[in-house]
């Protein structure tokens, strides 16, 4: 078997000279398929940061970053455009759904950019959005929506590419309890 | 734009059809005013009649004086300045084209005895008697009564001036009781072919330079021009009316496009965090390229459309006089310019948002 993320000797720095942030220094993890894992610590102390390097958002500064096998710091942006799509399922504390366009365009987009056709990405749109149990939202728009539903709906939007790794920051960070318990599996 | 360009050929289309009415057998002999010394004469009707010489000038077919000047002209409680009046001889009618539509135009014989008669242009007859009968009722010119006897057939507008909108009277009672015994304003001269018309034209120097005292090599205190020169003038003054406003048109478009790229850097602006999502998604460079030229395109297409609309609408009314022609290629040019702009001023925003790394867009506020 195959580690999903191998990370060694991660370091991010933000900004230079007096003023520099360092975020991470010096990270090694190992997450094994089926793993779930959870990082916790205060805030300030760099959660964030290390989920935005393994979701390819950001570069760190030094270190090596293996994302199902692939060394993310050889990929150019199309190949990282891609890993994005298929590998990884992001869901942010900030939910960051789009908010022109229905839940189910939503949770259809990852599916648009890795070019399926309309109707296979209709069913499986629908599929993830009743596996979060929204399917009688699909047609609500983000602001329609409530906080633990729009979350929901973020979630089903990171899995239903049925990606090797689900990322969450703190993705009850921002809900109520009665939201939390909506959202935890 | 359309609109811009289809005036100006609108313009061009009918002074081009108003001197094509002046046949290409017409030679119009006029003072030059204002000559350095003061032998200059003025042109006389003994001048045009001298004209017509089947000796010295054999190639001359007629030739008629005409002086234009201006007045009002009323009918009962109606009052009408007319665009032009003119005073000349009945051969004036046939060089220029010009036939009775209603009555009859006046004869030679009114001419020399300076009868006060006149042939009124359609717009004319139009906007003094409405929908009765012209012919056999007195206006005033100027204070002057005059017995309308004709109607003018209807010719068009010029762009410059309307040859309907006026009043054509027996020389010598215009002389008498209008503009004075003045120089004429111009000759009018018919040659007897258009091949015949530069045959006629050195004809007609050599005589009034002899009338005039004119020496070889002198200036003459006269321009000749043929009906083909003229239209060339006008021609060429046109063709900058149309430049003139093909420039206007265009700075417009370079506005337009400036508003485009400002509205999409706006909305690319407005929907960065929107660009940090579909990136962090997997969204590659290009579809976010892609979709932000499509919408430039469509936003300056809608444009384009909303332009070639209000331009149909706009040339289908006329402006000053000019009845505009819309040319088919301008519409196309339209479109495709507007798609043009879209493309090119939507690609560097459109550009500058695929660039964003997504941790940067999705952090911007
Ligand atoms: N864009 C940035 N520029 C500068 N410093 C940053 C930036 N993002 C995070 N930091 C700093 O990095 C540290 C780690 O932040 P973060 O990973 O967001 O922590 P957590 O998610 O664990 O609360 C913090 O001290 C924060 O101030
Ligand atoms: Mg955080």
């Amino acid at each position: 078997m195959r580690p999903v993320i191998v990370v060694s000797q991660l370091r991010k720095t933000y900004g230079t000279g007096e003023t520099a942030v360092h975020a991470l220094r010096g990270v090694d993890l190992t997450v094994w398929p089926g793993e779930y894992v959870a990082i916790m610590g205060a805030s300030g102390s760099g959660k964030s940061t290390l989920l935005n390097m393994l979701g390819c958002l950001d570069v760190p500064t030094s270190g090596k970053c293996l994302l199902d096998g692939f060394g993310v710091g050889r990929l150019n942006e199309r190949q990282l455009a891609l890993l994005r799509n298929r590998k990884i399922g992001f869901v942010f504390q900030s939910f960051n759904l789009v908010p022109r366009v229905s839940a189910l365009a939503n949770v259809e987009l990852p599916l648009v950019y890795s070019g399926l056709r309309r109707a296979a990405r209709r069913r499986r749109a629908l599929a993830a959005l009743d596996l979060v149990g929204l399917s009688d939202r699909a047609r609500h728009l983000p602001n329609e929506l409530s906080g633990g539903q729009g979350q929901r709906v973020a979630v089903a939007r990171a899995l239903v590419t049925g990606p090797a790794m689900l990322l969450a920051d703190e993705p009850t960070g921002n809900l109520d309890r009665a939201s939390t318990e909506d959202v935890r599996p | 734009m359309i609109l811009l360009i289809a005036v100006g050929n609108g313009a061009s289309a009918a002074i081009t059809a108003s001197i094509q009415g002046l046949g290409t057998n017409v030679v119009t002999v006029s003072p030059v005013r204002g000559g350095q010394d003061a032998s200059a004469r003025p042109l006389t009707t003994q001048d045009a009649h001298a004209l017509v010489d089947p000796v010295g000038a054999p190639d001359v077919k007629s030739s008629s004086p005409v002086v234009n000047t201006s007045a009002t002209a009323t009918y009962g409680q109606t009052s009408y300045d007319v665009g032009s009046v003119a005073g000349t001889e009945p051969a004036y009618f046939a060089t220029t084209n010009r036939e009775a539509a209603d009555g009859q135009l006046f004869t030679s014989e009114d001419v020399t005895t300076a009868r006060k008669v006149v042939v009124l242009g359609a717009t004319t007859a139009q906007s003094l008697f409405g929908t009765q009968e012209p012919v056999g009722k007195n206006v005033l010119l100027n204070g002057i009564q005059f017995t309308v006897v004709g109607v003018l057939q209807e010719k068009g507008s010029t762009g410059l001036q309307n040859s309907d909108d006026v009043a054509i009277a027996p020389i010598s009672a215009v002389q008498n009781s209008l503009s004075g015994y003045g120089s004429l304003s111009q000759i009018v001269v018919q040659a007897s072919s258009a091949d015949s018309i530069s045959l006629a034209q050195a004809e007609i120097t050599a005589i009034l330079d002899a009338r005039h005292g004119i020496r070889a090599g002198a200036t003459a205190d006269f321009q000749i021009q043929n009906s083909a020169q003229l239209l060339e003038t006008r021609t060429s003054a046109t063709e900058m009316f149309t430049v003139l406003l093909a420039a206007v048109a265009a700075i417009s478009l370079l506005v337009g496009g400036i508003g485009v790229t400002n509205i999409m850097l706006v909305t690319v602006t407005e929907r960065i965090r929107e660009i940090g999502i579909r990136k962090a998604i997997g969204a590659p460079r290009s579809a976010i390229l892609g979709q932000f030229l499509a919408e430039a395109t469509m936003l300056s297409l809608f444009g384009g459309l909303l332009g070639v609309a209000i331009g149909l609408i706009g040339s289908r009314f006329t402006i000053s006089g000019i009845k505009p022609v819309v040319v088919p290629s301008s519409i196309l040019l339209a479109f495709a310019v507007s798609a043009l702009i879209g493309l090119f001023f939507g690609s560097f925003p459109a550009n500058r948002a695929a660039k964003l790394r997504p941790i940067d867009a999705l952090r911007h506020e």
